[in-house]
């Protein structure tokens, strides 16, 4: 593993301000992840787990804080910034696989290399590796309503590693799943990472936290512990906990 | 463009997916499109293209008006159009012309063809050469000269087989051989008071017509010098008229310059009835786009995730917006094509509703309508599919991906779906109020009384040589034994003749003095006719006070009660005298009063009128040469024809007698163009409000199938089904109630639009509100009730569990 940040989290905070009522959401974040670390962020429901990927993915920004990505800060960008870095340096896997029912596996897969402007020729390249990858090749041209649940996920991986982005982001990757499903697409997560992918997953499986390399706790919307090596790692040290 | 090309084979697939969707946004889109594109084509042809004359925005009507009638009648006399032509410096030249009916005899049936009957120079001024030989040449204009005619395409294909040898040879007109000089370009048409005419002629005037400055009955056409405008025409004309009239005040007082192109003056009538269909369609259109926007709205709703799916992957809004109006765009596409159909459709038969007189040549839909359909669905596209697209790519993101993710209208979207329904509601209400203020216009119409009896009366329009008949006296011996046969005829109750008839598409106005008033101070102008004894009685005009014209009456005349009111207010007009050669006389002794006719329009009230007796040398003597055989008989229209025709045969075998029409056929051809347009008014209106029943319907429904949750608990806490049918109707009517009340606003500010077009009623018409509010109010109640009793249906225990 390589120790050059790929995220940095400093001070974040994230409110919620609905009929004058303030809700606060994430509180003096303060998370580094590094090239080719598989981090793991864990927590009860309504911990925060879901505000903090969505500001990790720029799905949202930040009301405080630094964020910087690859070097560069990222909280304060306009939406059509946010986009191109979310097409280009970062893959989404979510709960609920999030394939559009109207396209194809390849064109599911193929899509954020559309956004990217990639030609026909180099995405379809692209396309067939990220699906030989999670071995769906086979299933390229059938509807995602055609599959089953775990096919829908390895698809939606193949979608998230096609443009090979700087790191994946996985949104409870399992939840959707049975434990079979959800072990065999743990394993393709696994072997990503072994391949080289950085992938920050949220999870409140502590099985599958497991398979991090290191567990960030959340509760109330702070760090509360850090782990190496899964939920059921050493805990995080004194200087990440505020 | 590979990013625009996968937008569009996913957005051609989405349509394919959702057929019901599809169908119900092309098809709304075609109607609003396909109407627009009919109308276009007609408002192309008529207003926007040119007329197919060199130069045609040079070319003017040069003319001159009575400042102080009712409805300002345009026509020069001879004199003044000698004195303009000898004047004016602005024009490369002037001609005067006249619409005339010129027997055609010879080798073929005889036959009356509609004629122009124009100075020597009137082509030159047209700058138009016919295809074939010469124009007129000046001699041919003098009195006495040598007789020349110049053919259009079509009478020269139609009657003469178009024989290329024609040119050059002698055909029989009004009984005269007369020399083919030329004939016309088959696009050749000049439409100011030309209009369709097959045959031109030199102007040939009788001596009474070329010496009278009072009697207006020549249209005058010029071109503009070059270097010359049309505000210098205008000020050069007006010093030459005013001039006139300080000369020649008996008979120009208060006349007025009149200076227009061509093209205006063609248009005047046509032009307000034009642009409110124009208009009326253009709402149409606006309603369907509202109409297919909710469409949008509804469908992109249930596309959040879809959309929120696109923007995690690295869409940004402008990609977002970009496809959703790439799918806006292929609906717009396939709304235009099929809109082009309904116009194909459409158009065809605008032609034939609307008694509009078309241009010449070219199909309905040309490239021009083409073009117009096309930028018309682009510019559609935008209207409809903007909005949704900018409401769509503005979601939450994070929302849109969560699982659970009910896919429907967020309150802003909710809100912009009502406010496009009340948008449909006033643009409805505003077509249906214009709509029911010309059926309530038409009924009018057909209700007004004329002034005549037409029922039973036939007429025949004749055109009688001067050869044959050379002077006024020939002509009324002509008229006398025509009417004497006729009344001798079984089944003929009355018959008279006359020089005109209303309605009949001809009216002559003369100035005239009044004896003991200068004219200075009174209006001087009044329509009038010639007319033998027998007309009053024939046509059912009332004689009022005094008597009617008997067979050897000279020097008198019969005014209308509106002339009477103006001149004699309160007093008895009978013995009173007019001269039509100013205030030193001859005099013309009033000797009765008839009831008034609406003479050119039904439209139009009355105006001032008086009768002379036919031909009577003392007054208009020599000049009449056209004559309107009238008579009236129980039996009905179709037998009184052939006994009409019979009676004019054995008076002269040579006589044309194709224009003979009953007197109904008339007064019906006076309402067409009203009924038309109210038919057309009618339909569009009842297509909008057709549309916006769906939009008020597909609202209603869709807030129905959001709020079921919240009507299963308000039934679970009680409420009982009146309750739920009055949550979702009062909720319906407050969007129907806003827009009603915005179309109201709209339809005041817009009623002076239709004014012109209105007969008998105010743009404010109260009768008219209350129908068309009570017509929208209970479609929009049957628009809300459906989905309020589907709500009303709701099982609470179903409903708690559908979260």
């Amino acid at each position: 593993m390589t120790t050059n940040p790929i995220i940095r989290l400093e001070s974040i905070k994230k409110v919620f301000t609905t009929d004058e009522v303030e809700t606060h959401a994430l509180a003096d974040i303060h998370l580094e992840i590094r090239e080719g670390e598989f981090l793991s962020i864990a927590g009860p429901s309504g911990c925060g787990k879901s505000t903090l990927l969505a500001i990790l993915g720029l799905l949202d920004a930040p009301s405080g804080g630094l964020y910087e990505l690859s070097g560069k800060p990222v909280a304060r960008l306009n939406l059509s910034d946010r986009a191109r870095i979310r097409n280009r340096e970062i893959g989404f896997i979510f709960q609920s696989f999030n394939l559009i029912g109207d396209l194809t596996v390849f064109e599911n897969v193929e899509l954020p290399l559309v956004y990217r402007g990639m030609p026909g020729g180099e995405r379809r390249t692209r396309v067939m590796l990220a699906l030989e990858e999670v071995g769906m090749v086979h299933r390229a041209n059938h509807l995602p309503a055609q599959l089953s649940g775990g096919q829908q996920q390895r698809v939606a991986v193949a979608r998230a590693v096609a443009g090979r982005p700087t790191i994946l982001l996985a949104d409870e990757p399992t939840g959707n799943l049975d434990s079979t499903n959800g072990e065999s697409v743990m394993e393709l997560l696994k072997g990503l990472h072994r391949r080289g992918s950085t992938i920050c997953m949220v999870t409140h499986d502590s099985r599958f936290a497991n398979f991090a390399d290191r567990t960030v706790q959340l509760f109330d919307g702070r760090v509360v512990e850090e782990r190496q090596g899964g939920a059921n790692g050493r805990p995080a040290s004194a200087a990440l906990q505020h | 463009m590979g990013v625009f090309l996968h937008d569009l084979s996913h957005a051609f697939r989405g349509l394919l997916r959702s057929p019901g969707f599809t169908a119900t946004a092309v098809l709304t889109l075609a109607l609003g499109i396909g109407a627009n594109s009919a109308i276009f084509s007609l408002v192309d042809r008529m207003m926007l293209r040119p007329l197919p004359l060199p130069d045609p925005g040079r070319l003017m009507v040069v003319t001159e008006y009575s400042g102080r009638t009712a409805a300002p009648r345009d026509n020069l006399s001879w004199p003044d159009f000698l004195d303009l032509q000898r004047e004016a410096t602005q024009f490369t030249g002037l001609a005067a012309l006249r619409s005339t009916g010129l027997n055609l005899t010879g080798d073929a049936e005889p036959e009356q063809v509609r004629a122009g009957m124009v100075t020597a120079n009137f082509f030159d001024v047209l700058q138009v050469q016919p295809r074939a030989g010469r124009g007129f040449r000046a001699e041919e204009g003098q009195p006495g000269g040598p007789r020349a005619v110049v053919l259009s395409d079509r009478l020269w294909k139609r009657r003469f087989g178009a024989d290329p040898a024609l040119v050059g040879r002698t055909i029989r007109v009004n009984g005269d051989d007369t020399l083919v000089a030329g004939v016309l370009a088959p696009d050749f048409e000049f439409p100011y008071q030309l209009r369709g005419v097959d045959l031109f002629v030199p102007m040939a005037l009788t001596p009474d017509q070329r010496q009278s400055r009072g009697s207006h009955f020549l249209g005058g056409v010029g071109r503009l010098k070059p270097g010359a405008t049309l505000a210098s025409a205008r000020q050069e004309v007006a010093a030459i008229i005013a001039r006139l009239e300080k000369a020649y005040p008996e008979s120009n007082t208060n006349y007025v310059a009149k200076v227009v192109p061509v093209q205006e003056e063609v248009l005047r009538k046509a032009k307000p009835v034009l642009w409110s269909l124009l208009g009326a369609v253009g709402f149409v259109l606006l309603i369907a786009c509202a109409n297919v926007a909710n469409l949008l709205l509804a469908r992109s709703a249930g596309r959040e995730r879809e959309l929120a799916i696109r923007a995690a992957l690295g869409a940004d809004r402008r990609r977002l917006v970009a496809q959703l109006l790439t799918e806006s765009l292929l609906l717009g596409l396939l709304g235009g094509a099929a809109g082009l159909l309904v116009a194909q459709w459409a158009a065809g038969g605008l032609g034939h509703i609307l008694p509009l007189r078309l241009p010449p040549g070219g199909s309905a839909l040309d490239g021009r309508v083409l073009a117009f359909t096309g930028v018309l669905s682009l510019a559609t596209v935008l209207v409809f599919g903007a909005i949704p697209a900018l409401q769509a790519s503005r979601g939450d993101l994070q929302e849109g991906l969560r699982e659970g993710s009910k896919g429907s209208a967020s309150p802003v979207q909710q809100r912009l779906r009502s406010t496009l329904v009340a948008v449909e509601v006033a643009l409805a209400t505003a077509l249906l109020v214009g709509s029911g203020l010309m059926l309530r216009s038409l009924w009018k119409l057909q209700h007004v009384d004329p002034g005549f009896d037409a029922n039973g009366v036939v007429i025949a329009s004749l055109d009688l040589p001067v050869r044959k008949y050379p002077g006024a006296a020939a002509r009324r011996a002509f008229s006398e034994q025509v009417v004497q046969r006729l009344a001798a005829a079984p089944g003929v109750q009355s018959a008279a003749t006359a020089d005109i008839v209303p309605l009949n598409g001809m009216s002559t106005t003369s100035s005239y003095s009044v004896e003991g008033v200068p004219d200075t101070d009174r209006p001087n102008v009044a329509l009038h006719q010639d007319v033998s004894p027998g007309y009053f009685r024939t046509f059912g005009i009332p004689i009022l006070q005094g008597r009617t014209f008997q067979a050897e009456d000279s020097a008198v005349v019969l005014v209308s009660r509106q002339m009477a009111r103006r001149h004699w207010p309160g007093q008895d007009p009978v013995g009173k005298r007019i001269s039509m050669a100013g205030d030193q006389g001859p005099w013309l002794t009033v000797i009765g009063v008839a009831g008034d006719v609406r003479y050119e329009s039904l439209a139009e009230e009355p105006a001032p009128q008086f009768y002379l007796p036919l031909m009577d040398p003392a007054a208009t003597g020599d000049r009449i040469t056209l004559l309107s055989v009238l008579v009236r008989g129980a039996a009905g229209p179709e037998t009184l024809k052939p006994v009409l025709k019979a009676a004019l045969r054995e008076a002269d075998p040579e006589m044309p007698l194709t224009r003979v029409r009953a007197m109904d056929d008339l007064l019906a051809d006076d309402r067409r163009e009203s009924r038309a347009r109210t038919l057309l008014f009618s339909v569009f209106a009842g297509l909008a409000l057709l549309l916006a029943a769906g939009g008020i319907y597909g609202v209603t429904s869709t807030l129905v199938a959001q709020r079921t949750r919240e009507i299963g608990i308000r039934m679970a806490l009680g409420a009982q089904v009146r309750d739920v049918l009055r949550l979702v109707v009062g909720q319906g009517f407050r969007t129907i109630g806003l827009g009603m009340g915005a179309g109201l606003v709209a339809t005041v500010a817009l009623g002076r639009l239709i004014q012109s077009q209105l007969m008998g009623i105010s743009p404010l018409d109260p009768p008219t509100y209350t129908a068309v509010f009570a017509v929208l109010g209970a479609v929009a109640l049957a628009a809300t009730l459906l989905p309020a009793l589907r709500a009303a249906k709701v099982d609470p225990a179903v409903a708690l569990r559908t979260e």
